[in-house]
């Protein structure tokens, strides 16, 4: 769908790559300053770059030929770009901002490119980011949250076949990121826009993307699905983990109306999960849980009458001890699970690595 | 009666303003986003008539001007008229003269701007023209005025030049700062007095306009 083969020359380094991508949302991870953003920019038209960029067919950008350089210019792509820090427009309410992107969608697509998909209704964009308070407001008067909501609310009216989204929950605070999520949720997924999601946080991803790219200075280390690209990061990328959760993915195998639990199905074994309020499982769907390694309790046998609901049996991979604690890295099936308990309990159990155990994780705890 | 020499500043200083807001645009736009590497030298020359003195550019203007000069020619076959002691002469200093003071704060504006707008504007389907109308120049609005009313104000306020380009022909080049050096110098003070009050009076109007339609323009913008 998106074919690119691009040099991209940057103050630090030259970011080289060469990939397709498919449909669906997918992650472009790496430290900052790997080349995320100038990517989406390339892919935006925004920068200058040399090679190729062909979406759906038609070419976006050919250097090939050094005297007939093509590059088709940034208002004539059919994207959707949310830049990191939402640039609405000051001089315009949210209604202007809004209408601004509405009266230039038409022309984005030159006759015979344009699809028959019905086009996203201003009414449809007012409803799903809640904005039908907001509309006369001033840009200035928003919050960080309702910002970003017109923003996605901006990008979606542009009527984008390819959505760009740039770090969208960065410089939120946790609370906030918990109130945009749903929203950036149905921007990524519910319109079935192919989505390109620019982020170094591992929590966004699994949670947000089916597959997964992975830049580093510049190149190109992994392309997959995030379940296998978490694993990379994992086992090769130690210096990129950004974060001391481990993240599980599991199949859903049953919906539970009655308690409103989702089952899933992790390597072989059960794991029930509050069942999401944003998204609606079907039974299949993949889902990627982020655990907290202070949230995993660790037991050597299998323990009976406990309010826990999720045991996972695994194999200890990893101890390592810091002053306080002690962090242990499970092996369950081909996924890894880290458990944080303290020295104390650590010595009591005597544990050592391929010993197996039981990891207890409260499901309320799940997301 | 002074009015004529009234008039015709406010002419000059209206033609030069509006004629610049044109060529400035551009200009300051060219300054604020290049990265030429002839940038910095085309925005010395650019200042260059804030730091010299008014007789030397009118000195150069004058020779420039005159018809034995292949400029002063070419206006001449052209328009039939002289570029020296004329109207257009004076309309063409001052756009010299004024100059900085109308690319300094627009190039400022725009770089205050940024890129962040445009590129936003572009990816949401606007073209160059659209997004420099209905992007750019409302949010530089306050640059806009703040530019236009410092060349308006500086145009009515030049002397060196016009005198040494202009001279002082009634109805023609007889500005307001030369009737009141002529009327200082033939020591009519009463009339020197007369002109110098209302230029006075008429500064502090305007930027008292200024000041405060520009923090209403400033609560537009921010």
């Amino acid at each position: 769908m998106l074919e690119l083969d691009i040099k991209l020359r940057r103050n630090e380094f030259e970011l080289d790559l060469e990939t397709t991508i498919g449909a669906g949302v997918t992650a472009i991870f790496g430290p900052s300053g790997s080349g995320k953003t100038s990517l989406l920019k390339a892919i935006a038209g925004l920068v200058p770059a040399q090679g190729h960029i062909t979406f759906m067919g038609t070419t976006w950008l050919d250097t090939a030929q050094q005297t007939r350089t093509y590059q088709r210019p940034t208002y004539q792509r059919p994207i959707g770009l949310l830049f990191q820090d939402d640039r609405l427009f000051a001089h315009l309410n949210v209604l202007g901002n809004l209408n601004f992107a509405v009266k230039r969608a038409p022309r984005r697509q030159p006759e015979g490119e344009r699809q028959s998909t019905r086009p996203i209704s201003l009414e449809a964009v007012v409803e799903i980011f809640n904005l039908a308070m907001l509309l006369e407001r001033s840009v200035t008067n928003l919050s960080g949250g309702e910002r970003r909501r017109v923003a996605m609310a901006q990008t979606l009216l542009t009527q984008p076949q390819l959505l760009l989204l740039d770090e969208p929950l960065s410089g939120l605070d946790e609370t906030r990121k918990r109130e945009i999520l749903p929203f950036l949720y149905a921007l990524a997924n519910e319109f079935a826009i192919p989505t390109l999601y620019v982020s170094h946080q591992l929590e966004e991803v699994s949670q947000l993307c089916q597959n997964m790219l992975i830049l580093d200075h510049g190149a190109l280390r992994f392309h997959g699905t995030t379940h296998e690209g978490v694993n990379f990061v994992e086992a090769q990328l130690n210096n990129l983990m950004t974060t001391d959760l481990s993240f599980l993915t599991g199949t859903v195998i049953e919906q539970n109306d009655t308690y409103h639990l989702t089952t899933l199905d992790v390597a072989g074994q059960r794991v029930q999960i509050p069942k999401s309020q944003y998204r609606n499982l079907q039974t299949g769907d993949q889902v990627t849980l982020n655990i907290k390694p202070s949230d995993v309790a660790l037991a050597l046998a299998q323990p009976s009458g406990i309010s826990i609901r999720n045991i996972l049996q695994g194999v200890i991979k990893k101890i390592a001890a810091t002053e306080r604690f002690t962090d242990i890295t499970l092996t369950i099936g081909d996924q890894t699970l880290r458990s944080r308990i303290t020295l104390a309990a650590a010595n009591e159990l005597k544990l050592v690595p391929g010993m197996t155990l039981y990891a207890l994780l409260k499901s309320s705890g799940l997301s | 009666m002074e009015l004529t020499a009234i008039w015709l500043t406010l002419k000059l200083a209206s033609i030069t303003t509006l004629i610049l807001l044109f060529l400035g645009t551009p200009l300051a736009w060219w300054l604020a986003n290049s990265s030429n590497k002839l940038r910095p030298a085309v925005e010395a020359l650019t200042a260059m008539p804030l730091v010299m003195p008014p007789t030397v550019i009118g000195f150069y203007l004058l020779l420039l001007f005159s018809p034995d000069n292949p400029v002063g020619q070419f206006w001449f076959q052209i328009t039939g008229d002289t570029l020296t002691f004329s109207f257009s002469g004076l309309v063409v200093a001052s756009l010299i003269y004024s100059l900085p003071f109308m690319v300094q704060p627009l190039m400022n504006t725009f770089a205050q701007v940024g890129k962040g707008p445009i590129e936003v504007a572009y990816t949401l389907g606007a073209k160059p023209w659209d997004a420099f109308c209905n992007v750019i120049l409302p949010l530089s609005l306050r640059g806009y005025i703040t530019a236009s009313v410092l060349t308006f104000a500086h145009t009515i306020g030049e002397f060196g030049v016009v005198l040494m380009v202009g001279g002082n022909i009634p109805g023609e080049t007889r500005l307001v700062s030369i009737a009141i050096y002529e009327e200082v110098e033939t020591l009519n003070y009463a009339q020197a007095h007369l002109l110098s009050g209302i230029l006075v009076a008429f500064s502090f109007i305007v930027l008292l306009l200024v000041y405060s339609t520009n923090r209403r323009a400033a609560m537009r913008v921010l």
